[in-house]
């Protein structure tokens, strides 16, 4: 199914004529996957919003560039991880205000959602993941949430199976620290 | 939403809490927002096409004021050799050319540019038209220093 779609964004792409009907449709699939993607790893809407807007201007001009070697999905996700993660050490960088002041505007940002949710364990399963470091965070976010192969992730991350299945078992383990210490469950 | 087999084993595997409780997504997305997100990201192709463009139009202008160059500066060479010409020849009561500010010279081009004709060139004798007419290392002079003003494809046409 997946692949049918993508053949027919790219055939309607490949077409000056149709360039912007199969950049909709590109967008109107994978849009949701890649916000979602995004705003795990940026927490505010307005952050993730503005490095998705950037994605989708370098796949429009880039899109001629995709040879198929992965599925398109894989190379959208791809450029998600990398705009993503340029934007967070351009953030960093601008960043003046100290580590503890910059968890703390997490945990408010964390309980906003979390009056939403209402769901203790919930928020609590989220702030644990939230103590992730940024590259165990992503392999825990596609394996987990988007439910992608080994291999898949492979490919964007350009990382082996076995490294990301360490990160993915150690991320899954220090969420479960993470719960016992706060001794919630 | 059911987590796949695999992944599920994969938590129960290592014994986790996450294989009972499932973790979702803590945020919640804007309504309309896809809608919206796709006539911004339009708009921003829109806008840096705008921008990158100047370029052509630039090299449009740069077309036509070079094609304007060339007869602009040889009638104000004409011009001035004119009045070097005739300098010797001024009646008594005309204003003499060193009594002329460079600002009145200027203006005075500038109202009367259309009246310059090319074809006056041809009423000075050709030691006079040598002196007017810019040599090839001249014109490859002016070239150097106005490289950056001229289109490289009128450039192309000209050598």
């Amino acid at each position: 199914m997946e692949q049918e779609i993508d053949h027919k964004i790219l055939a309607l792409i490949q077409d000056k004529t149709s360039i912007d009907k199969g950049f909709r449709l590109l967008m109107d699939t994978y849009q949701e996957k890649l916000y979602r993607q995004v705003r795990r790893m940026l927490n505010e809407h307005a952050d993730a919003n503005d490095v998705l807007q950037n994605v989708m201007i370098k796949v429009y001009r880039s899109i001629h560039k995709f040879e198929g070697k992965s599925s398109l999905f894989t190379w959208l996700y791809r450029i998600a991880t990398n705009e993503t993660l340029t934007f967070i050490k351009s953030k960093k960088r601008k960043e003046t205000s100290s580590i503890d002041n910059e968890d703390l505007g997490l945990d408010k940002s964390l309980r906003a959602e979390h009056s939403i949710a209402s769901e203790e364990v919930q928020y609590y399963l989220n702030k644990a993941m939230e103590q992730l470091p940024e590259k165990q965070k992503l392999v825990f976010n596609m394996r987990y949430f988007d439910e992608m192969p080994y291999e898949e992730i492979s490919k964007v991350l350009d990382t082996s199976v076995g490294a990301l299945k360490a990160s993915y078992h150690h991320a899954v383990k220090k969420i479960e620290a993470f719960i016992r210490q706060a001794d919630i469950i | 939403m059911k987590k796949n087999k695999e992944i599920q084993e994969e938590l129960e595997g290592l014994n986790s809490i996450l294989s009972k409780k499932e973790l979702k997504d803590n945020f919640e997305i804007p309504a309309d927002y896809f809608e919206n997100f796709q006539k911004e990201v339009f708009n921003k192709l829109d806008i840096n096409e705008e921008l990158q463009s100047p370029k052509i139009g630039n090299a449009k202008t740069r077309r036509i004021n070079f094609r304007y160059t060339l007869p602009i500066a040889a009638s104000l060479a004409l011009l001035l050799g004119l009045f070097f010409f005739t300098q010797k020849n001024i009646p008594e009561g005309t204003i003499a050319m060193d009594q002329l500010s460079s600002e009145d010279i200027e203006s005075y081009i500038n109202e009367n540019i259309d009246d310059f004709d090319v074809e006056l060139l041809s009423m000075l004798d050709s030691d006079q038209q040598n002196l007017l007419i810019p040599n090839d290392v001249q014109i490859e002079d002016y070239l150097d220093e106005n490289l950056d003003d001229l289109d490289q494809s009128l450039i192309d046409e000209l050598f």
